[in-house]
């Protein structure tokens, strides 16, 4: 059924007050890193002198380049090793008849319903007890397992076609061979898409590393912004909106990489043999 | 390239029985076809033996070795699937390589293997392409040239040819036949398609209800099926078969039914009986010595151009549907009469059991079935 170009202008206009809803937020961000600090609170949108002052200061006053090296890193473990072991799990799920599966992995699906805020304080005691406080390990070790990432995968593995496994088998692939030969290069877009879920979270995380760091040698870059607002008065907003750019670049850039791999995800049916 | 044997197959799923003690061998360099109605067992069968599918009892064994208990990649078994099954982050020079780089073969060794299979299937030009760049044709070698490059013992094929048009399923009929000739490949080969079946096996086995109801040469089966099962779903059109009972008559049995009589065939015994006749038998014209007279309505005329299908309707107001396959595209009009002949020898006669009765000669000779 064809709009009437009434009912086309007013769709337009709701979907461009949604996309200004969206880069209203960026285009502040944006515009105030690159403020000088008299201007930062002038009403003015974009500034008068557009400076870089505020990218000097984050990584001179604050320890910005140790933030960025500590969120790389560990995001960088982390994600890979969720992505492994959800891989691993997924396919033991997928591929394998053994006792106790179903029951295994009903529990994983209830480990998707737990909210996270209720594991926190047991696993802040474990991580004391352990004493890997200020360590990258607390950051990375008990956010590995994944169960949505668990049943995302499993769900993709369920959905490929047995003939390419059976194809695999008869050219003498056993079932870890096809998993990393066959299955993984054909799950791209399903693992691109998880990837970009797993980063972001993990690079955006705030409250944990609150908790588990106590030094700025292990601060992360989420915490690191937080500098800048002070407590007695004075907030370095434009410091703070030029971390905050930097931070989103590599998200952003991740996304740009893997985008097309993504839509594929949406919009392939199946695997094409 | 080795021999097959199956025995005592048997698979279960629950209390459903797919496949019902098979017992089957094949022979170093045979071409065996699989043929039957879906849901028949033969896939099953097939996969059974490739070590996809578990077995419920019996035993698979490949150049005299009980290989029952192997998984599929120890078996060096080589199979074609109906959907190709090329793997679609591949190009095709490493689809026709992936089972030589998984054994650890060099580099080298891979690409002048890769290369030869290639250029028996005429498909070296398309080496660097991907799957989704080819047509189902040339998908199709390429899953037979992954096959080739392997040297397995057996090369196992589950309805390649399904998926093609009709025009390349013929031609690759011939190339898959002259390969497997030229090879000497041990075949088994499983289709529904009983044109594949009579074209290209060295010997058919036709399923059903996951049991063989007959095996042996091609024309063998054709033209002496074991019963009324066999009779019907070899040939194409379907051999006619009429339902009726054979009793005595002044000069002779007669076969009688829904108001046709027909002089019985000789060593048919009396009580109901079913009669069969190839529609490739019949001929039109008045009936001479030795053969039987039919006369009918047309119901529905096909010209093929070489040859007409014609369908009538005989005996009693009809009641008997009869099929002609005649030379050239002579045939009368829809609704028109028809006088048609057969050779009282081309009859077929089946028992009430359903099995076949040997007629004339055939019923001094050995049975076949």
């Amino acid at each position: 059924m064809e709009l009437s170009r009434s009912w086309r202008v007013i769709g337009h206009l709701v979907l461009l007050t949604c996309c200004l809803a969206v880069a209203a937020p960026v285009a502040v961000v944006l515009a105030t890193a690159l403020k000088s600090p008299s201007e930062v609170f002038q009403p003015s949108l974009w500034p008068s002198a557009p400076t870089f002052d505020n990218f000097a200061t984050l990584f001179g006053k604050a320890r910005f380049a140790d933030y960025l090296w500590n969120s790389v890193a560990t995001t960088v473990l982390r994600v890979s090793g969720q992505l492994v072991i959800a891989l691993l799990a997924a396919w033991a799920f997928a591929r394998f008849a053994f006792r106790g599966r179903d029951t295994l992995f009903a529990m994983v699906l209830g480990a998707m319903m737990i909210p996270h805020l209720l594991t926190m304080i047991p696993v802040y005691i474990l991580m004391a007890r352990l004493g890997w406080f200020d360590t990258w390990a607390a950051l990375i070790i008990p956010n590995l397992a994944m169960p949505f990432a668990v049943f995302l995968l499993r769900q993709h593995m369920l959905a490929f076609p047995r003939d390419l496994l059976d194809a695999a088998e008869m050219d003498g692939a056993g079932p870890w061979r096809a998993l990393w030969r066959v299955v993984v290069p054909n799950l791209a877009p399903a693992l691109s898409a998880l990837t970009i879920i797993l980063f972001v979270e993990c690079w955006n995380e705030y409250f944990w590393p609150l908790l588990v760091t106590e030094t700025e040698a292990s601060r992360t870059l989420q915490m690191g912004l937080r500098e800048f607002l002070e407590s007695d008065g004075y907030s370095d907003f434009g410091a703070m909106m030029a971390g905050v750019a930097l931070a989103s670049v590599p998200a952003v850039a991740l996304f740009l990489i893997l985008q097309r791999r993504v839509m594929d995800t949406f919009v392939a049916s199946g695997l094409k043999g | 390239m080795a021999g097959i044997a199956l025995r005592n197959l048997t698979r279960r799923f629950g209390e459903s029985v797919a496949v019902d003690a098979l017992n089957l061998e094949i022979a170093d360099g045979e071409f065996v076809v699989l043929v039957g109605p879906s849901g028949c067992g033969k896939t099953t069968t097939l996969r059974m033996l490739a070590g996809l599918e578990p077995t419920s009892e019996g035993r698979v064994e490949i150049a005299g070795r009980d290989v029952t208990s192997l998984p599929a990649r120890d078996r060096n078994l080589a199979m074609v699937f109906q959907s190709y099954a090329l793997y679609p982050h591949m190009s095709v020079e490493e689809n026709i390589g992936f089972a030589l780089r998984l054994a650890g073969r060099s580099r080298a060794e891979t690409a002048a293997a890769v290369a030869a299979a290639a250029g028996r299937l005429e498909i070296g030009h398309l080496l660097s392409r991907r799957p989704r760049e080819l047509s189902g044709g040339q998908r199709q070698r390429v899953a037979v040239a992954r096959c080739i490059v392997r040297e397995p013992h057996a090369f196992l094929f589950d309805e390649p040819l399904s998926n093609l048009d009709a025009r390349l399923r013929g031609s690759a009929r011939v190339e898959i036949s002259r390969l497997q000739a030229q090879l000497g490949m041990t075949t088994l080969y499983v289709t529904h398609d009983q044109v594949e079946a009579m074209t290209m096996a060295h010997r058919i086995v036709l399923m059903e209800g996951g049991r063989i109801r007959q095996q042996g040469a091609p024309m063998d089966l054709y033209e002496r099926p074991a019963d009324l099962f066999v009779a019907g779903f070899l040939g194409a059109p379907a051999m006619n078969l009429i339902p009726g009972v054979i009793e005595p008559g002044p000069r002779g049995p007669v076969f009688a039914a829904a108001g046709l009589s027909l002089p019985a065939p000789l060593g048919a015994p009396e009580g109901p009986a079913t009669l069969g006749l190839r529609p490739e038998a019949l001929g039109p014209g008045e009936a001479g010595p030795g053969e039987i007279a039919l006369r009918g309505r047309v119901d529905h005329v096909e010209r093929l151009g070489a040859e007409t299908v014609v369908q009538l309707s005989v005996g009693e107001a009809g009641a008997i549907s009869l099929t002609a396959r005649l030379p050239g595209a002579a045939a009368p009009g829809r609704g028109a009469p028809m006088a048609l002949r057969a050779p009282v020898s081309a009859l077929h006669a089946f028992g009430a059991d359903g099995r076949r009765v040997a007629l004339g000669a055939e019923a001094r000779e050995p049975a076949h079935a």
